[in-house]
């Protein structure tokens, strides 16, 4: 059942899952560089993000290419994958203007009931790996103006 | 690609430069392939669809939660990762053994498969139990998730409190409370008047401003869901709303004074007005009974007009110590009234200033959350938190029904004898499982990492 191909690739020996299975390995780890304090980019999450999107794929590709033998296959790899991987992408730009873009159409009293980015009061030291940046500069804010709580009830007497 | 290159034009090779046509019935694999390849290119797009509609509502959101914010461990997806990367190993070496004609060493590595599959779905059950256990539900009413400290959110987190303490007075009524529940309800109240009801009156108060109200507001939000830990590090760090409550700790103690000496002073010019009063009282009667002749009521008149006389005196002679001038003759009685007004507003204040000064210390004693520190269910404020959810369980739970899939089929393929014959059935099995691992790929990065 099995056409030429696959045959000889099945006495090339194991070795070839080994070397995928530890550079997954390898990959999977690479994702946690980008909290090390070695990481250049802690200002801009973005890049972090491309970055381990860039793993991702690469993983995906292993594991597609090898484990699933789609590297040995014949051409009709490509109708399979070429289209669904571009029908995939069409799908989520699609979804930009109207999901993606909803915040910027909606109504003030929409935005009354919207999420706001958080104030970390919580956490004295915002993690800088992961946090946005922007947030961490509202707690001092914050405090400072509560810290004239006392006023409470200075009216009314 | 090479190959592909040889395999098409090898024909051609051989037969040098003779058109030579082979003839093929169908695609060059077999039926069950064509038809395993045919279903996980729907499955590319299910999940191209499902992952796609992830990213733009992330990323179109105003906020989104980190890891933290909602107990997601980095190192446990990056384990499970592991784990179905083993997994994918172990089903390609099965496959290797079945066509090596090794029936015994196939079956190991199927049923290593089958518990590393387990493993992952076990780990993913623990996850989602700690999710659950913190009101991260994708639905109410069992999600505890609101989106922003407002009033909405206050008066939430009230009606739960006084849903505790009714239920705990019901009980009392019945066969009164044991000493540990009457402490419970205790705190509760606490919570409830010197928390809650402060911060409700706080984010309403006109005397501060939009950003005062909102801090209000914000710190009782903080104080529910305690502190939110970034990584390891940090667990016994005192988290941030105790210096801000410390801090309010001097000014209301300072606040309560002044308002305690306005307190007296009130008081002070009441006793004006109301041993003036008794004086006129009594000068009134005595003059009413002057004609009755009945000397013993008339001396005991005498006697409570002096008594009040010098009652008035001695509250004038404090009022003035205490720089107070009373109103004009035939005013009294509206500055009476007036008085016990502000008495009774400034004694109402001096509760609240008294409730949130106890309240103070036992809050900044709870360094695990209410929700924790005192076994409460309240509302919490995630951020963004519900659309997480329902992203969050929506991917992870659809990923996990493939998983699912997997494990009944290996436990089928377990019961097989694994011979050469098996090797497209146990081929068709694995490209399926490697594409639920390779999902996962997509997934742990997008989930934990961003």
């Amino acid at each position: 059942m099995e056409n030429a191909t696959g045959d000889h690739d099945a006495h090339g020996g194991t070795g070839k899952y080994w070397i995928v299975f530890l550079l997954l390995c390898i990959l999977t780890s690479a994702s946690f560089f980008t909290y090390s304090s070695y990481w250049p980019f802690k200002d801009t999450p973005s890049v972090a993000w491309a970055f381990m999107m860039a793993v991702s794929c690469t993983k995906a590709m292993l594991v597609i290419l090898f484990f699933m033998h789609l590297l040995w296959e014949a051409n009709w790899k490509y109708v399979l994958t070429i289209p669904a991987g571009m029908m995939s992408i069409f799908l989520m730009l699609m979804l930009v203007p109207d999901i993606g873009l909803r915040t910027r159409n909606y109504s003030e009293e929409r935005l009354l009931h919207a999420a706001e980015p958080e104030v970390h009061s919580t956490s004295s030291h915002g993690d800088p790996d992961h946090d946005d940046h922007d947030s961490n500069h509202h707690p001092s804010m914050e405090h400072d103006e509560g810290e004239h709580d006392g006023h409470h009830g200075g009216d009314g007497h | 690609m090479d190959h592909a290159d040889k395999d098409h034009h090898g024909g051609d090779d051989h037969a040098h430069g003779h058109l030579q046509l082979d003839y093929q019935p169908a695609l060059p694999l077999t039926l069950g392939k064509t038809i395993m390849w045919l279903f996980l290119s729907t499955e590319i797009m299910f999940f191209a669809a499902l992952i796609g509609t992830y990213i733009v509502l992330r990323f179109g959101a105003p906020t989104w939660p980190t890891p933290a914010d909602v107990h997601l461990s980095e190192p446990i997806g990056a384990f499970n990762t592991f784990v179905l990367i083993c997994s994918s190993v172990t089903i390609v070496l099965c496959l290797e053994s079945i066509r090596a004609r090794q029936a015994g060493i196939a079956k190991i590595w199927m049923a290593a498969t089958l518990v590393l599959g387990s493993v992952f779905l076990l780990v993913k059950g623990y996850e989602y139990s700690q999710k659950f256990a913190h009101g991260l539900y994708p639905q109410k009413p069992h999600s505890l998730i609101y989106e922003r400290a407002n009033l909405e959110y206050a008066a939430a987190v009230r009606q739960a409190l006084s849903a505790e303490i009714m239920a705990l007075d019901d009980q009392a009524g019945e066969e009164g409370l044991s000493e540990e529940k009457q402490q419970r309800r205790d705190s509760m109240s606490l919570l409830l008047g010197g928390a809650v009801r402060w911060a409700e009156d706080q984010s309403t108060s006109l005397s501060l401003s939009l950003g005062e109200q909102k801090a209000a507001l914000n710190l009782l939000a903080a104080q529910v869901r305690g502190p939110v830990h970034h990584g390891d590090h940090g667990h016994d760090e005192e988290p941030g709303y105790v210096s801000e409550l410390n801090r309010q700790l001097g000014p209301l103690q300072e606040e309560r004074g002044t308002l305690e000496l306005l307190n007296v002073r009130l008081l002070a010019e009441r006793r004006v007005y109301v041993t003036s009063a008794d004086a006129a009282t009594a000068s009134a009667e005595l003059e009413a009974a002057q004609d009755s002749g009945d000397n013993a009521r008339l001396e005991e008149l005498r006697q409570t007009l002096a008594d009040a006389e010098r009652a008035v005196e001695g509250t004038a002679r404090s009022a003035a110590d205490e720089g107070i001038t009373p109103v004009g003759p035939g005013d009294e009685a509206d500055r009476l009234a007036d008085l016990d007004g502000e008495i009774e507003a400034s004694e109402r204040e001096l509760k609240i200033l008294d409730n949130r000064l106890t309240a103070i210390p036992v809050l900044a004693a709870s360094h695990h959350g209410w929700n924790e520190d005192f076994k409460l269910r309240l509302p919490i404020v995630v951020p963004s938190g519900n659309m997480w959810a329902s992203t969050y369980f929506l991917l992870t739970g659809f990923h996990a029904v493939h998983v699912l899939v997997g494990l009944i089929v290996f436990a089928i393929a377990l019961t097989m004898q694994l011979g050469p014959e098996r090797a497209g059935f146990v081929e068709n099995i694995g490209l399926y499982w490697h594409f639920v691992d390779l999902v996962w790929i997509f997934l742990f990065p997008m989930l934990y990492l961003f």
